[in-house]
C-alpha cells in the first residue's frame, strides 16, 4: 500500500471535519469516482491517483467518525454539565429566598438576598455565550457565594459553602477557552 | 503557488463560471481548471468538494448522481436558475473589480 499523505489529508480533513456525518460520507462517495477517473485518464497526475486511492479515502473517512463520536459524547457531557450547574444555582436561589426565615434574624435576610445576587450572577455566567465574560461571571458569582457562607453567621452557612465550589467548578469547566 | 485566502474568494465565482457550460462532474472541473490556468491553478479535491457542496447547499447548482456506461456513479453538477442570476451579477462585479486592481497594480506609472 502507498504511505498515507499526512498533509494532503490534514487539509482535507479540516474541510470535511465541519461537515455533517450525511455530506461527508457523500464527498467520501465523490472523492472515490474522482479517484476512478483519475486512474482511468493517462494525462493525470501520479499524484492524484495515489492520493486518491479509495482505501485512503476511507481511512480519512474513518478518522473522521471517530472525530464526530468523540465530538457527540463531548456535547452530551456538556449538556449534563450545564442542566447540573443550572439546577445548583435555581436551587441556591430559592433556598436563599426560605433560609432565612428559619434564623429569622437581619443579618440572616442579608446574607441570603446577597447569595440571591451572586447565584444570579453565576447563572448568568454559565449561559453567557460569550466565554470570556461567562468566566468572570462565573468565577465572581460563585466566589462570592462562597464567602457569603464563610463567616458562619447563619445556620445555612455550609450550603453556600458546598454550592459555591461546585458552581466554580461546573461553571467553568463549561466556559473553558 | 498562490494564497489560500486569494483562491478561496474567486472558486465560487470560477466553478459556477465552468458548470454554465454545463452539467459537469468534480474531476472534470478540476481538470478544466488546470489546463485552463496553465497548471496555475490545481485546485486539490479536499477544497472542490466541499466547495461544490456548499455552493449546493445555498442552492447556486444542483448535483445528481448518474451512472457511467463503466457501472460507476459519477456526481453531476449544473447551475440553477438561482446560480445564474447570482454568476451573472459576480462576473460583472469580478470583470469591474479586477480591471480596477489591475490598473493599480500593473507596472504601467500611474499618471
Amino acid at each position: 500500500m502507498l504511505p498515507f499523505n499526512e498533509s494532503y489529508f490534514s487539509e482535507l480533513e479540516q474541510e470535511l471535519g465541519s461537515l455533517s456525518a450525511e455530506e461527508r460520507d457523500s464527498i467520501l462517495r465523490e472523492l472515490r469516482s474522482h479517484t476512478e477517473d483519475a486512474c482511468a485518464d493517462p494525462s493525470a497526475d501520479t499524484f492524484t491517483v495515489q492520493v486518491g486511492l479509495p482505501e485512503q479515502a476511507a481511512k480519512v473517512g474513518r478518522h473522521l467518525r471517530s472525530v464526530h463520536i468523540a465530538a457527540r459524547r463531548e456535547a452530551r457531557k456538556r449538556r449534563s454539565t450545564l442542566i447540573i450547574s443550572t439546577l445548583m444555582a435555581s436551587t441556591v436561589i430559592v433556598l436563599s429566598f426560605i433560609f432565612p426565615w428559619f434564623d429569622g434574624n437581619l443579618i440572616a435576610f442579608i446574607l441570603g438576598g446577597v447569595a440571591v445576587v451572586f447565584a444570579v450572577l453565576s447563572l448568568v455566567g454559565v449561559w453567557m455565550p460569550k466565554p470570556r465574560i461567562g468566566r468572570w461571571l462565573v468565577w465572581s458569582g460563585s466566589a462570592g457565594l462562597t464567602l457569603v457562607g464563610m463567616p458562619a453567621l447563619i445556620s445555612f452557612s455550609s450550603f453556600y459553602l458546598i454550592c459555591g465550589p461546585l458552581l466554580l467548578l461546573t461553571g467553568m469547566r463549561l466556559q473553558r477557552a | 503557488m498562490f494564497e489560500r485566502e486569494l483562491l478561496k474568494g474567486s472558486l465560487g465565482l470560477m466553478l459556477m463560471a465552468l458548470i454554465e457550460q454545463g452539467p459537469m462532474y468534480g474531476y472534470q472541473i478540476a481538470k478544466l481548471i488546470r489546463t485552463h490556468t496553465n497548471d496555475v491553478i490545481d485546485l486539490k479535491e479536499g477544497s472542490l468538494y466541499p466547495a461544490l457542496h456548499r455552493m449546493e447547499k445555498e442552492g447556486m447548482i444542483e448535483g445528481f448522481w448518474q451512472r457511467r456506461d463503466d457501472g460507476v456513479d459519477r456526481r453531476y453538477y449544473r447551475l440553477s436558475a438561482e446560480g445564474q442570476r447570482i454568476l451573472d451579477e459576480r462576473r460583472a462585479q469580478w470583470n469591474r473589480f479586477s480591471a480596477a486592481v489591475s490598473k493599480v497594480v500593473s507596472d504601467a506609472p500611474i499618471q
